[in-house]
């Protein structure tokens, strides 16, 4: 499979991340943010939990119909003067898109911020054909001058400070007159006049897509700097590139998945912009592009459908379930080493890249439950994390110790005398060698524990020990009671 | 009412005195209790690490020993949130499935049940003493734990002031605290923090995992708070066992 | 190429899906659309409701009673920063009894401020609806520097399912007219890409200012 992971390396990564005094400041931000705004704008809608059930049956519906609901968009956007272009897997997507860049002679080609094309690789697949492409979203930009990957699905650059902002903007936009670059106003100004300069002279404009309608053959786009808009009206041919799973039936079922999208992702009640695009521009419109193409990818989508991660699917790409992990919260999303990251991409990594090589992902979930709690389409994010955890068990892929100690330990749980005698023995010999210190700052084996915590030394005994036989099985007066 | 006490490992090895602070609750608040002799864990190790086989095994042992009674109650909501799970273990098809899903049912985090199944009003204990609570995962998400415990606690005297952050995960996560330790403590520290702010030198919960790993990491810091199970504080201060948090290796 | 990716994509769908029906049966009905009930109000409430939801996504909103305060009022905007509004030729706008007359061309970059019309006017959002066409350039929403749109009173609907229906009625024999982009638009633009900072005009205009034309 095509998709590219540095996912073995999690515990490196996350370990230099939480010693990284710069983006712990930043993911601060984050933790406190963007959740708290999600909480107001949810507190301010008291339908929210019964959109959620909505959403997620409105998801769950178009998925079991998907064929047809793809039939249908395809139908309506052939009617409307489009082209749809179906790619089974990531090399197909790269090859459509190419084709068609060369088709229309294109030498630069502006992005609107999307995820599936970072999935796809697309900007380093076309600029190794000499295709320049410039991301037009703020943060896909930074992190684009930068040559890094997104570490948010929604804010690209929220690992960075605006001094890092500031640094790649003078080295990649020169030092013209001295510009002030101290504050986040003056940044987006500049960033703002450079990018008008690329909006003015491309060839194509690509963007993603929230939502594909089947009833009108149109693609949605969701934003709020306004530069989708711009990458797909300015130049004379826009491209959407979405996964399959993207497509819903009507327009009144786009209108009820914006309810929910908005607000989980920035707490906004709606986005700026909400764009729905359909064929290419009529004889007699003024501007908008002259040619309009759908790629709809596959990549590893329908291999889920049917499956025990169909819920996966439902997926709308808001990143409430990153902004409220608190795992994610403290390592950022460049540990999970996907475009993926937090919960979701835990999730879809895996089915994406293999097992084997992302093995991390599912493991390192305390199972809180935030993510699904939060989820505007209600997806058991921990149960399918889990089901993966049953995978990786069936493969032995865990760390052998692990494995084995998990079986000790299944050994003794099933044979209760043995279990208690252990207890009661291990449990009064730690209590002993605490003493009236009743801490341990070092246990043999047990430094995973100890390098950073205290073990405080268990009371001694055990409980079920310490009872009398009646507890056990109570008296006749007890049970006539009954 | 007969109840059947399912105590949990980490109660039964680390803090019985949490085990008795039941017993002795469930028969103040009117239960005939049981606690089935040969119980040992409930599976969630196995179950959260994707050994489903062993799990099994072990659901069905739950099955077996806690039979036959009104009630299943839990000093952990950890615990009693997998309980709730077992259906699922045991998957569609199998043949005790129904008796997964109707221990399941009757299946109860303690303070859940002291409060709502019970209306248990324990007697004037705090005194005023001032704590705050940390919302384990489980038990807030799983099985909507919130009030019941902040409800006891009131009615005992004792004064809870929030912190922020009470309904964040403290990193604990079973496993995860020593697949993962320096996260896990990374979140600890936070949490930590946070009850700091708070201004309560006390911190209680109702899971036994989640506060040992809080007090161990307090304990290595410059002015470590005090922790308790929930239970021990509804007991009379002579039954308490030393607060966790307090240790000096 | 393309046709044999259609059937690759399309096969493993449908073999998905008979997996899927073998497993949980047969798909479950569409759901209904539930519509919150704060966008269920009836006008004057629908109005203040759809100037409050505006106003708090960061837009001003200004009541004229006709089309020469419209006129004056989009007049004076543009002066401001020193210069004329700029109309589309086509725009119903062109034909306001003007003071001073307005820029009548396509919108360049950095104009100081273009006009469109809304089709309609979602109060539960306080977005405005421009359906593009030659009386409303796409681009007039995006390349200047601040952006004014004309709002008929009467086109204030509650929720965007209202759009929808308005659409319906319209519908000719070929289906839903629907022109090449349809926006919403709510509030200026903006962005929080730089330390979670919101800052207004990102890349479309800086301000965004409605303006809501009593039509009797
Ligand atoms: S899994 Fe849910 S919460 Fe996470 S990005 Fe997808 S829709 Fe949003």
């Amino acid at each position: 499979m095509s998709f590219r992971v540095d996912s073995q390396d999690f515990i490196a990564r996350s370990s230099d991340a939480l010693e990284d005094a710069p983006l712990q400041s930043a993911l601060g931000k984050l933790r406190m943010g963007l959740s708290l705004r999600r909480r107001e704008a949810v507190a301010a809608l008291p339908e929210f939990e019964a959109l959620r059930d909505e959403a997620a049956a409105l998801r769950d519906y178009t998925l079991a119909t998907l064929d047809q609901q793809l039939e249908a968009f395809e139908a309506q956007v052939r009617a409307r003067g489009g082209e749809v272009h179906w790619a089974p897997d990531a090399e197909a997507a790269r090859r459509i898109i190419l084709e068609l860049c060369q088709r229309y002679g294109a030498k630069k080609v502006l992005k609107g911020k999307s995820m599936v094309t970072e999935e796809l690789e697309l900007n380093e697949h076309l600029e190794a054909q000499g295709i320049r492409c410039v991301e037009t979203d703020l943060g896909e930009y930074i992190v684009q001058l930068r040559r890094e990957r997104p570490s948010h699905i929604v804010a690209p650059a929220i690992h960075l400070r605006k001094e890092d902002v500031a640094e790649s903007f003078a080295e990649h936009h020169g030092d013209a007159g001295g510009r002030d670059r101290s504050t986040a106003e003056a940044l987006m100004a500049e960033a703002r006049a450079e990018l008008r300069a690329h909006f003015l002279s491309a060839d194509v404009g690509i963007t993603g897509a929230n939502f594909a309608i089947a009833e009108t053959g149109s693609t949605v786009i969701v934003t709020n700097e306004g530069n989708g808009d711009l990458t797909q009206s300015l130049p004379k041919v826009h491209i959407a590139v979405t996964g399959i799973e993207k497509v819903v039936p009507t327009l009144e079922d786009a209108s009820t998945l914006l309810r929910v999208l908005a607000r989980s992702a920035t707490g906004q009640e709606a986005s700026v912009y909400t764009t729905f695009s359909t064929g290419p521009r009529r004889p007699e419109d003024p501007d908008g592009p002259e040619a309009y193409h759908v790629v709809l990818v596959d990549n590893g989508r329908s291999a889920m459908l049917g499956t025990e991660f169909e819920a996966m699917l439902r997926c709308i790409r808001c990143g409430a379930c990153l902004n409220h992990c608190p795992v994610y919260g403290q390592v950022g999303g460049h540990a999970y080493g996907s475009v993926y990251p937090g919960p979701m991409g835990a999730v879809l990594t895996p089915q994406l890249a293999g097992l084997d090589q992302t093995v991390h992902l599912p493991t390192a979930s305390t199972f809180c439950g935030a993510c699904a709690a939060v989820c505007p389409v209600k997806i058991p994010l921990p149960t399918l994390l889990r089901q993966w955890r049953q995978r990786a068990h069936e493969a032995e892929l865990g760390g052998t110790k692990a494995r084995w100690l998990l079986a000790l330990w299944g050994f003794f749980a099933a044979r209760p005398r043995l279990y208690h005698a252990g207890l009661r023995l291990g449990t009064r010999v730690l209590a002993g060698l605490a003493g009236p210190r009743g801490s341990f700052r070092r246990l043999v084996g047990g430094q995973a524990w100890t390098a950073k915590r205290n073990f405080p030394a268990p009371e001694g005994g055990s409980f079920i020990a310490s009872l009398s036989q009646e507890t056990f099985s109570p008296t006749a007066e007890d049970r006539s009671a009954r | 009412m007969r109840v059947a006490l399912l105590v949990s490992c980490l109660v039964d090895g680390l803090r019985p005195s949490v085990g008795a602070a039941a017993l002795k609750l469930l028969r103040a608040a009117g239960c005939t209790v049981v606690v089935p002799r040969a119980q040992t864990c409930c599976g969630q190790p196995a179950w959260n690490s994707g050994d489903r086989a062993t799990a099994r095994t072990l659901a069905l042992r739950v099955l077996d020993q806690f039979a036959g009674v009104d009630a299943v109650v839990v000093p952990s909501g950890s615990c009693a949130g997998m309980v709730h799970q077992l259906p699922e273990v045991l998957g569609a098809s199998h043949p005790r499935r129904a008796e997964a899903e109707a221990l399941a049912a009757r299946c109860y985090e303690i303070t859940t049940f002291l409060v709502e199944q019970r209306d248990y009003h324990p007697g004037p204990l705090g005194q005023g003493q001032t704590l705050t609570y940390h919302d384990s995962c489980a038990g807030l998400r799983e099985l909507g734990v919130k009030t019941a415990p902040r409800i006891l606690l009131e009615r005992a005297g004792y004064i809870l002031v929030e912190m922020a952050q009470a309904e964040t995960c403290c990193g604990f996560g079973g496993t995860f605290c020593v697949k993962y330790p320096e996260i896990s403590v990374a979140m600890a520290d936070e949490k930590l923090a946070s009850a700091g702010q708070a201004g309560a030198s006390l911190v209680v919960g109702g899971d036994v995992g989640c506060l040992l790993h809080l007090a161990g990491r307090s304990e290595r810091s410059v002015a470590p708070l005090a922790f308790r199970h929930v239970l021990e504080l509804l007991v009379p201060e002579r039954e308490q066992p030393r607060a966790l948090g307090q240790g000096t290796p | 190429m393309t046709d044999s990716g259609r059937e690759a994509v399309l096969g493993a769908v449908r073999q998905a899906l008979a997996r899927r029906t073998a497993a949980v049966g047969p798909p479950p009905c569409p759901p209904s659309h539930l519509i919150p009930q704060r966008a269920q109000r009836q006008a004057p409430e629908l109005h203040a409701l759809f100037v409050q939801q505006a106003q708090a996504a960061g837009a001003t909103v200004v009541s004229v009673p006709d089309e020469a305060a419209l006129a004056q009022a989009l007049a004076a905007l543009a002066a401001e920063h020193g210069e004329v509004p700029v109309v589309a030729p086509a725009s119903p706008l062109a034909k306001l009894p003007w003071a001073t007359a307005p820029a009548l061309r396509a919108v360049q970059s950095g104009d100081a401020l273009a006009v469109s019309t809304a089709v309609a006017a979602i109060a539960e959002t306080g977005s405005v609806a421009l359906a593009s066409g030659p009386e409303n350039p796409v681009l007039s929403a995006f390349l200047p520097e601040h952006h004014a749109v004309v709002v008929p009173a009467s086109a204030v609907l509650g929720p965007s399912e209202d759009l929808w229906a308005l659409l319906r009625e319209q519908a000719g024999p070929e289906g839903l007219v629907f022109p090449r982009t349809l926006h919403w638009v709510t509030g200026p633009s903006r962005s929080g890409d730089i330390e979670m900072t919101m800052l207004f005009g990102a890349h479309g205009p800086l301000s965004l200012t409605l303006f809501l034309l009593e039509d009797g």
